[in-house]
């Protein structure tokens, strides 16, 4: 989405409605400001009229008029615009003026008529008086017509007009000044908050102050702190994490600088050729702790996002990597088997993941299970589809279990005399597992003997 | 067996180059990618042991150009980088096989061992499981040196174990190996041969292993 501007944004809402409002509102007020025109000035023509028919005279059965210049002075104005009259007997004839002003179309009831006609080429306001002559022979009125040409009155309009939208205009410019200077203000304090945590030292993940920040933005800086308290919280776990792992190593590779530095010095062949046996043992134990260390750092929940879920068989994932591990079993004389029912066992997963999630289950059930022992990886397909390692070796005691998937922890028991290793195994199946949406159990085998391991796989939704 | 073996580090070249020839392999080394590169114009090898870091040219790139001349010398990459990726994407270049720093001496010599083998179109030509041996040349078992009496279904159920020593068969994969052609039996006609072989080996120090739910396994047995 493009970024917008609230600023524009606002004005745009503001002024676009506002702006379609004004010129509705110039097409009304054009409407009743040529009205108010007309009404003035068609008085004014009435006046006029009414003066000239105030001065027709009849004298010897003729009709006169006085024409009185005052009565069309009441028309005259500042524009250039035309007057015209005419006098028209009851027979027809014109008395005076234009005799080719036209007569209204159809006379109204009243004596006066208002009306609009086209006169030379242009359109002209008229009136037409009718004037009763109380003399005899004249039983019709006389009729006095009235016309000027429409400047005066389209001038007065438009100067109705323009004065009503500027004041419109003025007000609309003074309401699109007050909304900037409001969201200016409004926004003054996220400037502040910007500077202030650009400023902040790097290292400085401490949630934000979000006080004089208007109420709006105030749950997208709580948000925002919470997610920074989150990468503080993984931050803090990784350097957990390096710190753990360099105690790890330094301390087997102390262990061999000691024994080799203590052979050098001997000068003894066989403790040299000793030594090197050991160192090598060693330094098997140690790449298989860097790259079980590597795994654990893999299988945390950050490294994890992202990674590929495809539906897959867990029972054939599963017995393809029990396969892998009959060698290792046999050298210890392990009975290693696998067993499975025929429900499907698909599960939403990744194989690699998987696959290393039984190898650490089964490298466990090897170094730790009893030698002759046996020990069964089993599948459960169903809705819920299960893995189970079960060993018949010494199991972890109950008051453990909780800290067996701890980084680093290993039993006491086993650490006294037990086989070696790099306490990460089950760290990096919790992890793996978690990353799968399961779940997973350590309890005792049949009849309280060995370790029962059981990881459920949530239902997959819509089969 | 003549052997290019690229690597930068001198320290790890030095020592792996005197395993190996001892081992017998005749080696010769270069720790610069672009050398290793005009060294492959000229020279003939018979496998090619590739560190993926290297200066002036990096092993993917040396190799993705080896193929790309149609050299078909069987490679082996060795790397410290440990992912993924890096493994697949090292193989679809056309590597034989992919080792992870650190490694231990015995597997390198056997992958390299089998990569100069595939490339030979050989199998392993003797495969010995304790006191048991076959010869892929003439298709013979040995028995404590003296020659097995096996009827063509028992020696066929046995070869596929044999050339599978050290890992679990399962029925299925016996029964569709060896029995296939005439399908009116069911799988547990297996264990009619597995039976059968068993008591030819009885006592001899090696045996067929029963895994539960993974199938057998031919084994040495302390006796």
């Amino acid at each position: 989405m493009k970024p917008t501007s609230l600023r524009v944004q606002l004005l745009g809402w503001l002024l676009v409605p506002l702006l379609l409002l004004l010129s509705v509102n110039a097409w009304y007020s054009r409407r009743a400001a040529a009205d108010t025109a007309d009404l003035s000035f068609d008085r004014l023509l009435l006046a006029s009229a009414d003066a000239i028919a105030d001065d027709i005279e009849v004298r010897d059965g003729e009709i006169f008029v006085d024409l009185p210049y005052a009565a069309l002075e009441l028309l005259e104005s500042n524009i250039q615009e035309r007057i015209f009259y005419r006098v028209v007997a009851p027979d027809g004839r014109t008395v005076t003026g234009y005799d080719d002003l036209p007569l209204p179309q159809a006379t109204s009831r009243g004596d006066n008529t208002l009306y609009a006609a086209v006169y030379r080429g242009e359109t002209v306001h008229l009136v037409a008086m009718n004037k009763h002559l109380y003399a005899t022979g004249f039983a019709q009125p006389v009729v006095v017509i009235v016309a000027e040409t429409g400047e005066a009155r389209d001038a007065l309009s438009r100067q109705i007009v323009t004065e009503a939208l500027a004041r419109q205009a003025l007000l609309i410019a003074a309401a699109a000044l007050l909304v900037g200077l409001g969201l200016a203000r409004g926004l003054a304090p996220l400037e502040r908050l910007r500077r202030s945590v650009s400023a902040r030292p790097p290292a400085d993940l401490s949630p934000v102050d979000a006080s004089g920040v208007p109420a709006e933005v105030r749950p997208l800086i709580r948000t925002l702190n919470e997610h920074t308290a989150r990468i503080a919280r993984l931050l803090a776990g990784r350097q957990r994490w390096i710190a753990d792992a360099s105690h790890q190593m330094r301390t087997p590779l102390t262990e061999m600088q000691t024994q080799i530095a203590y052979s050098l010095r001997q000068d003894r062949p066989e403790l040299a050729r000793q030594a090197l046996v050991d160192v090598h043992a060693d330094i098997r134990r140690l790449s298989h702790l860097l790259s079980q260390l590597l795994m654990q750092a893999r299988s945390e929940p950050e490294g994890l996002a992202g990674q590929e879920m495809n539906s897959l068989d867990l029972r054939a994932l599963a017995h393809e990597a029990t396969l892998d591990h009959v060698g290792p079993a046999r050298g210890r004389s392990i009975d290693l088997g696998f067993e499975t029912d025929e429900a499907p066992a698909r599960v939403q997963g990744n194989a690699l993941l998987l696959t290393e999630l039984v190898g650490n289950l089964l490298r466990n059930a090897i170094a730790y299970g009893r030698e002759h022992g046996r020990i069964t990886v089993g599948v459960q397909g169903g809705p819920e589809v299960t893995l189970e390692v079960l060993d018949d070796g010494p199991g972890i005691p109950a008051a453990e279990r909780e800290h067996a998937f701890q980084r680093f922890w290993r039993s006491p028991t086993v650490l006294a005399s037990g086989p070696s290793g790099s306490g990460l195994g089950l760290s990096i199946v919790r992890n793996i597992v978690e990353a799968h949406g399961a779940r997973i159990e350590l309890s005792s085998g049949p009849d309280e003997v060995g370790l029962r391991v059981r990881i459920v796989f949530p239902a997959q939704g819509g089969g | 067996m003549r052997l290019l073996f690229v690597e930068d580090s001198v320290k790890l070249t030095a020592w792996l180059a005197r395993a190996l020839r001892q081992h017998g392999f005749a080696v010769d080394t270069t720790h610069d990618g672009a050398q290793a590169d005009s060294l492959l114009r000229t020279e003939h090898y018979d496998v090619i042991l590739l560190d993926l870091s290297l200066p002036t040219m990096d092993g993917l790139t040396l190799l993705q150009r080896l193929r790309a001349r149609g050299t078909a010398t069987p490679v082996v990459i060795l790397t410290a980088r440990g992912d993924l990726e890096d493994r697949v994407h090292g193989l679809n270049l056309g590597a034989d096989d992919y080792l992870a720093k650190p490694f231990e001496l015995t597997e390198l010599e056997a992958r390299l061992h089998a990569v100069i083998r595939r490339s030979n179109g050989l199998a392993a030509p003797r495969i010995a499981v304790g006191p048991l041996a076959y010869d892929s040349s003439d298709r013979v078992f040995t028995l404590d040196g003296r020659r097995l009496a096996l009827r063509p279904k028992e020696h066929g159920v046995l070869e596929v174990l044999v050339t599978r020593a050290g890992k679990a068969v399962s029925k299925a994969q016996l029964y569709e190996r060896v029995f296939s052609i005439d399908k009116v039996t069911g799988q547990d006609v297996v264990e009619i041969y597995i039976h059968r072989l068993r008591k030819q080996l009885h006592g001899s120090g090696v045996g067929i292993v029963t895994l539960r739910g993974l199938g057998y396994l031919l084994e040495a047995q302390a006796s």
